[in-house]
């Protein structure tokens, strides 16, 4: 599951560390995308290709609450 | 994302509920952090189909910063039992042990909802999940445990069929009803499987 590899891997970052992540899921882009606006964390697509690559960047959890209510 | 999704509801679960309400107390999974979005999920069957539904559901909720609790009763329990328990069955009766022999001994022997063709179904679904590098069902239940996904067995279920919680996977919490609807009530994702 790449959306639980991706949140395993930005618990051990620092606010603002990026990651990329490729996943050969055809339905990742789309949970990507779902995940990023639940989660607040940017999302930055690099290739929407049969291998999906994209960048994610961390945010703080605590000011997305804010910006979420 | 407000709202609360709810699925389909077993007219056989309002019984299991009523029958569920024994030691809400000991649930530590009403406690959470104020902001923090919740979801609960209440497993009732024990198909394998479903039961990998809940727990895709349920990493996907908690991998999304979410409190996630899953509430298995009635027949859901049979997932989690211990592939290998003690073989100490001392102190049940003859009926506690035929249900231990009928139901699914562990995740394992779950059967598939459809072309379950006596057993067969479920080994091809698995050899298929393996060949497309979807994680096994056993995989998902360590996730769960390994993302703080709170696991909660209906205590009044586990008697019913006649098992013990040492027949159980470590790392579970035991509950009843309260404390299901206690953890539904703040959710804003609730579902019946």
């Amino acid at each position: 599951m790449p959306i639980v590899q991706l949140a395993v891997a930005l618990r051990d970052m620092e606010i603002g560390e990026e990651v990329e992540i490729e996943a050969t899921d055809a339905a990742f882009l789309a949970d990507v995308r779902a995940w990023s606006r639940l989660t607040g964390n940017e999302l930055e697509e690099l290739d929407g290709g049969d291998v999906c690559r994209v960048r994610i960047r961390k945010i703080d959890p605590d000011a997305a609450e804010d910006e979420d209510a | 994302m407000s709202g609360t999704t709810t699925s389909e509801v077993p007219s056989s679960l309002a019984s299991s509920m009523r029958a569920c309400e024994t030691q809400a107390e000991s649930v530590p999974c009403a406690t959470q952090h104020e902001g923090t979005k919740q979801s609960t999920f209440i497993v009732f069957s024990k198909e394998f189909d479903k039961q990998l539904m809940a727990f895709t559901l349920a990493n996907s909720a908690a991998a999304s910063g979410m409190s996630v609790t899953m509430f298995f009763t009635f027949w859901g329990i049979t997932a989690l039992r211990r592939a290998n328990p003690s073989r100490d069955e001392h102190g049940k009766t003859f009926i506690d042990r035929m249900f231990g022999w009928m139901l699914p001994r562990s995740s394992k022997g779950l059967p598939l909802s459809n072309l379950q063709f006596a057993g067969l179904g479920p080994k091809l679904v698995r050899w298929r999940m393996r060949r497309l590098g979807v994680s096994s069902l056993e995989d998902q239940i360590e996730m769960a445990q390994a993302l703080g996904v709170h696991m909660v067995l209906c205590d009044t279920s586990v008697e019913l069929m006649g098992l013990r919680r040492s027949d159980f996977r470590d790392g579970l919490e035991i509950g009843g009803a309260a404390a299901c609807i206690a953890a539904a009530a703040n959710s804003e994702v609730a579902m019946v499987i």
